[in-house]
């Protein structure tokens, strides 16, 4: 990063570059990304071998309690780990490492719209990361009522253990999270609205950049719901209001009078819940989906197929999924007329999805694909989606849902477009964007390796559990030995955990990657890859100010093939370099 | 490669876990940290570890030849007959359900297709051991055949086998000595039962008595409602009775430790024998228990609104049933005899229950009864009080000149009263 | 490399349609079912599952084809082909046709399970009290009226008859749990505050399991609970047994 001001605290760590501030959401979300995987582990071991002794974390963790999970640690443990996933992770890898690297970049910005409120919001990020990681340490440990965190278990200390001050610390670090996510996305759509360089018209926009905006546009529209909603949660919890608890409750042999209660209802909170985190799983697959477009269309050399009907399917997407939240809780007692609107709206929103798949597909249909490992990842991405998507329709179907509805055909519908999806996607994004962030490759080799195991892998851990939530397999279930129905179930769950081991030691090829290509990767110029969009104008990396030329933009980012002119490609500006 | 490692029996195993002694124990042997070391390997001794319980010293029964970690079988056969024959058939007839893809597998022949989990060690180990004497000749396969069957049909557990059932099931809310200090019951309200005090609330018999099997059953069948005791019901019949056996063992082996604690406090030193003879004491007392069964002496009575009335009578006059004073003109349990002004001038509960925690009457109004919600359940809580609170035994109260203060007819018409509070509470929407 | 990457989407395709192919015969697949709504859910079920298989099959073949014809370093350059309306419309089309006809296929299902206008007249024939972490339930006793003094308290096992239209009261004492019952494809929250209706018919007499569906603190895994379905004239028997069970004056334990 030549030309910034300052020594090495204003250049690398106080730092208000975009481009710094991108890769330190990247590591930080990298690395919950690697504390979630940790927490999944030790969630198979469990499964696997229930109320068994695990090597090392055994003693560590349950040393002083007989060695063995417990039932009220295994709340915790999935809790903290969904939690960590969703909002500490997946979320910020996206919007926050990605969104604030490539945002101004593609969109021909000098830098974000408001670049130190985009430093302050990473600095608020942090500061929810730890307040989440240390409500694992307080008295009677980390929350442990789901990710969900449904009240009454979740408002009443006297519900459960980690329901004192470890969940009022998840509160706390949900809301501050959802303050720095906020910023993040004001930023990003401020950015994209004004400071697109002369030339860039709407229509010009590379996927990425829609995908980026609309997701923020989300984020803004939804989040301040469940900003609000947590906040609530915290009143009932720090000063006796009773949003969310009804009356008449005895919980854990306390008396009804002894619990402050106004009348609420525990429902108010789902709906203020799904209301974000509905649209919050759109946040995690546009994006992704953005990145597919463009890594497909590079590696294929061909424009990609559809711009215009892409663009509305992103904010179709988006638009539809502010209106589908009701289908999480099609059992909650949500009532007849309800349950079929949301149900119309949920299938109809499977159709976007659909037509973007179609579209992909045809953008590599007759192109000339180098099989970079991106482009390996950005292919496994569009498989596994389509396998996440196409469970959904079984859940968006109420009587389905009915039965389904908490199972871990639902954990397989998630972790098939989240981790099949969006996780491949960014593992494309990174293959194909951190030449241009640190100026140096990354095996191929070693790529493509990763890609295999992990796409094996991937399947043999969350295609079983299809079968396991069609036999009726609950979700959160410390011991499914409990129940006879699920006793022909056991090899499965052993054969998920061998195979989630797998995976997590797998990726590690990535680490090893990543370390290589810092010290010893060959180094790139302007343009590895031969792309079209305007971040492979400049440097990599890029100096401070992004470009070292006037952009004049004058064409689409997808002109690639024998329209393109002298070389198969035509970038999107003429540079006067 | 995966499928192969999941097709093999990789079984990591549970942890071996230890019996640590009470606090009050560890008080009272402050002094002599070496007898407390003996002390605590005598209770190995005589008790066994937690993973392989048993009963190594009971008294008369030791010199009888009689086993009391048999109860399942008869004397003659070493057994101490404790179970009768009716159950026995129950439990059989479970076996069988329960053991069925075994039985076939005995049947066809196919030996090697009969796998016991390792949730029942004990029962393991027979069967291979069965099996390695087959493969090493001494057992024909009609003969491995008969004592397998044999083996599961009549399958009773060891207390091994119950100890294992309990780490899974009991251990993390009741503790490694069935202290009631597991790490999921350190926040629960009430807490689980501390089993060493040979106390436990809920009983059909006059107090004091240690529980009879059958009551140890009914509270693993029903649970405890409106506390965190779920139901096991969904474990088998021989299951529960098994582990009826260990929360005896652990009941006598934690009451045996504070009675010879309290002792060793007192005397500076333990005889001998100390832990068998108590033993063989207290296991006594958890014996004397079937003789101690309240019966009522007629049916109950249908409700009337005469009875009710009868009922409330009773419950509000202080030289009768006095209930007011504790649980509230109108059941809430908000008596006036139930709080104290404490010291710092904050109302507060006014009594401890045996287990040294603060406790307040039952809001009758709730409708959930803890010990069982038929009329005789209540007829026995309002007879024999309440073991470790203080809720009084109407039924042995005398008058001055020696007839009982609430006869029986009158028991009856306070548990048509009290039925009668129970509003339903839970609102509708 | 196109080999590899095209004979790995085949192994995908095959992988997942043949694991789906013999999972039923395995057990991993739904459990036989009992309820007469459940013929229609799992009826469903299938129709939406060859939807997908079909849709699966398709996506995979063609992305397969794309890359084998792409990825084999072919000369010159691809056609700068920036899209086709006749086609987005063609699919689009397509695909909401099927969207559609799941969507209006579904109605009549969701009616018999949650429409007001199908549920049974009377009054419920017993209500269940979850709490953490147990099932308890209130049948309404041989007068088959709840709230009144012959109301049978059971602990675990719900009883009810078979082969006629049940009603039930779901309460929460505590946090909400969810009344699920996998072979009867039975579930519905209970929220605490008040009280859902759930209606049914068992076809055939049996006991299920009942599962607790909705996390309700750490001891959710274990609420576990039983339903058992009577012939009428046995659950009758039954009722006057528990009702015969409570006039006890206590002698049956004085064995």
């Amino acid at each position: 990063m030549s030309g910034a001001r300052g020594g090495f605290w204003r250049t690398w760590i106080f730092s208000v570059d975009h481009k710094v501030v991108g890769i330190q959401y990247l590591v930080a979300s990298a690395s919950m990304l690697f504390l979630g995987g940790l927490l999944a582990m030790a969630i198979r071991w469990q499964l696997a071998w229930p109320w068994t002794e695990m090597p090392i974390v055994g003693q560590l963790v349950f040393g002083d309690v007989g060695r063995v999970m417990n039932p009220a640690a295994y709340t915790a443990l999935f809790t903290m780990h969904g939690t960590a996933m969703v909002f500490f992770a997946i979320l910020p890898l996206l919007t926050g490492a990605f969104g604030n690297f490539l945002v101004p970049l593609l969109v021909g910005a000098p830098d974000m719209a408001f670049p130190r409120l985009n430093a302050a919001s990473f600095w608020i990020f942090l500061a929810a990361c730890a307040t989440f990681l240390a409500s694992a340490f307080v008295e009677g440990g980390a929350s442990n009522s789901g990710w969900t965190a449904y009240p009454p278990l979740a408002t009443l200390p006297s519900a459960a253990p980690g329901s004192g001050s470890g969940q009022s610390l998840w509160l706390v670090a949900i809301v501050v999270l959802g303050v720095s996510s906020i910023l993040n996305a004001l930023n990003a759509v401020v950015t994209v609205v004004k400071m697109r360089a002369p030339g860039m018209t709407w229509m010009r926009l590379p996927l990425t950049a829609w995908g980026l905006f609309v997701a923020s546009a989300l984020q803004l529209a939804a989040l301040p719901v469940l900003t609000a909603g947590g906040i609530l949660q915290l009143c009932d919890r720090w000063i006796g209001t009773g949003f969310y608890t009804p009356v008449g409750l005895i919980v854990n042999s306390v008396a009804p009078d002894a619990v402050a209660t106004t009348g609420g209802s525990p429902l108010l909170w789902q709906h203020l819940f799904w209301f974000y985190s509905h649209p919050a799983v759109y946040v995690m697959v546009l994006p992704a989906m953005g990145f597919v477009s463009d890594i497909l269309s590079v590696n294929a050399r061909k424009p990609v197929f559809g711009y215009k009907p892409m663009v509305w399917a992103i904010t179709s997407i988006a638009g539809l999924g502010l209106i589908v939240w009701g289908h999480h809780m099609f059992t909650s007692g949500l009532g007849f007329e309800m349950g079929r609107a949301f149900m119309l709206s949920t299938m109809l929103i499977a159709l976007p999805s659909a037509v973007k798949t179609f579209n992909w597909i045809a953008t590599i249909w007759g192109g000339r694909i180098r099989l970079t490992a991106a482009m390996c990842f950005a292919l496994g991405f569009v498989a596994l989606f389509v396998i996440g998507g196409l469970s959904g329709l079984w859940l968006a179907a109420t009587p389905v849902d009915v039965y389904l509805h908490d199972t871990y055909l639902v954990v397989a519908h998630f972790h098939y477009i989240v981790f099949g999806g969006t996780v491949l996607a960014i593992f494309a994004a990174l293959h194909h964007w951190i030449p241009k962030m640190t100026g140096r490759a990354l095996s191929e080799t070693l790529g493509r390796w990763h890609f295999l195991g992990t796409f094996i892998a991937l399947n043999c851990v969350f295609l079983p559990m299809h079968q396991l939530g069609i036999a009726g397999m609950i979700r959160r279930t410390a011991d499914p030995s409990v129940y006879e129905l699920f006793d022909r179930l056991v090899p499965l769950n052993r054969f998920v955990t061998w195979s989630a081991f797998a995976l997590f030691a797998w990726q590690s090829l990535f680490v090893v990657n990543l370390a290589w290509s810092l010290f010893r990767g060959a180094r790139v110029g302007r343009n590895p890859w031969e792309a079209t969009t305007l971040e492979w104008e400049t440097t990599s990396p890029p100096p401070h100010g992004n470009f070292d030329s006037e952009l004049v933009i004058s064409c689409g980012p997808y002109e690639y093939g024998d329209a393109a002119g002298e070389r198969d490609f035509r970038p999107q500006t003429r540079s006067t370099a | 490669m995966l499928l192969a490692l999941s097709a093999c029996e990789f079984e990591p195993s549970g942890p071996s876990r230890t019996y640590s002694v009470a606090p009050e124990t560890r008080a009272a042997f402050e002094t002599d940290a070496a007898a407390l070391v003996a002390f605590e390997s005598a209770l190995l001794g005589a008790f066994g570890p937690p993973e392989h319980p048993r009963y190594a010293l009971v008294g008369d029964w030791k010199a009888a030849g009689i086993d009391p970690n048999r109860p399942d079988l008869a004397p003659e056969e070493g057994g101490s007959a404790e179970i009768d024959a009716d159950e026995l058939a129950r439990i059989r007839a479970e076996n069988v359900r329960e053991f069925a893809p075994e039985l076939e597998a005995l049947a066809r022949g196919d030996f090697e297709d009969v796998t016991v989990s390792a949730r029942r060690p004990a029962l393991r180990r027979t069967w291979q051991a069965l099996c390695e004497e087959h493969a090493r000749g001494g057992l024909d396969a009609a003969m491995l055949r008969s004592r397998g069957t044999a083996l599961f049909t009549e399958w009773y557990p060891a207390l091994a086998d119950s100890a294992e059932l309990y780490r899974v099931e009991c251990l993390h809310c009741h503790g490694v000595e069935g202290g009631g200090d597991g790490p999921s019951g350190q926040f629960l309200e009430p807490r689980p039962r501390d089993f060493r005090h040979g106390v436990f609330k809920y009983t059909a018999l006059t107090q004091p008595a240690r529980p009879r099997r059958d009551d140890l059953l009914r509270t693993l069948h029903d649970g405890l409602n409106g506390t965190s005791m779920p139901s096991f019901a969904r474990l088998t019949l021989v299951e529960r009775h098994g582990l009826a056996d260990l929360v005896r063992l652990l009941s006598i082996r934690g009451e045996v430790e504070r009675r010879l604690a309290a002792t060793f406090a007192d005397e500076g030193e333990l005889e001998e024998d100390a832990i068998a003879s108590e033993t063989a004491d207290v296991f006594g007392k958890w014996r004397e228990s079937a003789e101690k069964v309240v019966v009522a002496e007629s049916d109950a009575p249908l409700s009337t609104p005469e009875l009710v009335a009868r009922g409330d009578a009773l419950f509000h006059d202080a030289t009768k049933g006095n209930c007011a004073s504790c649980h509230g003109d109108h059941g809430a349990g908000d008596g006036p005899a139930a709080w104290k002004i404490g010291l710092s001038g904050v109302k507060e509960p006014a009594y401890l229950d045996a287990w040294g925690r603060p406790i307040l009457p039952r809001d009758l109004r709730l409708g959930i009864y803890r010990g069982g919600a038929r009329p005789i359940d209540l007829y026995r809580r309002i007879w024999s009080g309440i073991p470790g609170t203080p809720m009084p035994a109407l039924g042995t109260a005398k008058k001055a000149d020696g007839t009982p203060a609430v006869p029986s007819a009158d028991v009856w018409a306070l548990v048509h009263y009290v039925r009668s509070l129970d509003s339903n509470a839970v609102p509708e929407r | 490399m196109r080999h590899a990457a095209v004979a790995l989407i085949l192994l995908l395709l095959v992988g997942v349609l043949a694991f789906f192919a013999v999972s039923p015969e395995h057990g991993w697949w739904l459990p036989p079912s009992a309820s007469t709504v459940a013929t229609e859910i799992d009826g469903l079920f299938d129709a939406i599952g060859i939807v997908i298989a079909v849709g699966f099959v398709l996506v995979m073949v063609l992305l397969a084809w794309a890359v084998w014809h792409g990825a084999q370093n072919r000369e010159g350059r691809s056609r700068s082909t920036h899209g086709h309306t006749g086609l987005e419309i063609a699919w689009t089309a397509a695909v909401a046709a099927v969207l559609v006809a799941i969507a209006f296929g579904q109605l009549p299902t969701w009616a018999a399970l949650r429409d007001p206008a199908g549920k049974p007249a009377g009054g419920p024939t017993a209500v269940v009290v979850a709490q953490q972490w147990s099932w308890r339930f209130e049948h309404a006793g041989l007068d088959g009226r709840l709230g009144t003094v012959d109301d049978l308290e059971t602990a675990f096992e719900l009883v009810v008859p078979a082969g006629e239209p049940v009603l039930l009261e779901l309460r929460s004492r505590d946090v909400i749990h969810s009344f699920f019952v996998p072979e009867l494809r039975l579930k519905q929250d209970v929220v605490p505050g008040r009280s859902a209706p759930l209606w049914f018919t068992i076809s055939e007499p049996g006991t299920f399991e009942l599962v607790c569906a909705e996390l309700c603190g750490f001891g959710h895994y274990a609420m576990a609970g039983r339903v058992r379905a009577l012939p009428r004239a046995e659950y009758d028997m039954w009722l006057a047994e528990r009702a015969r069970d409570q006039r006890s004056r206590g002698s049956e334990d004085a064995r």
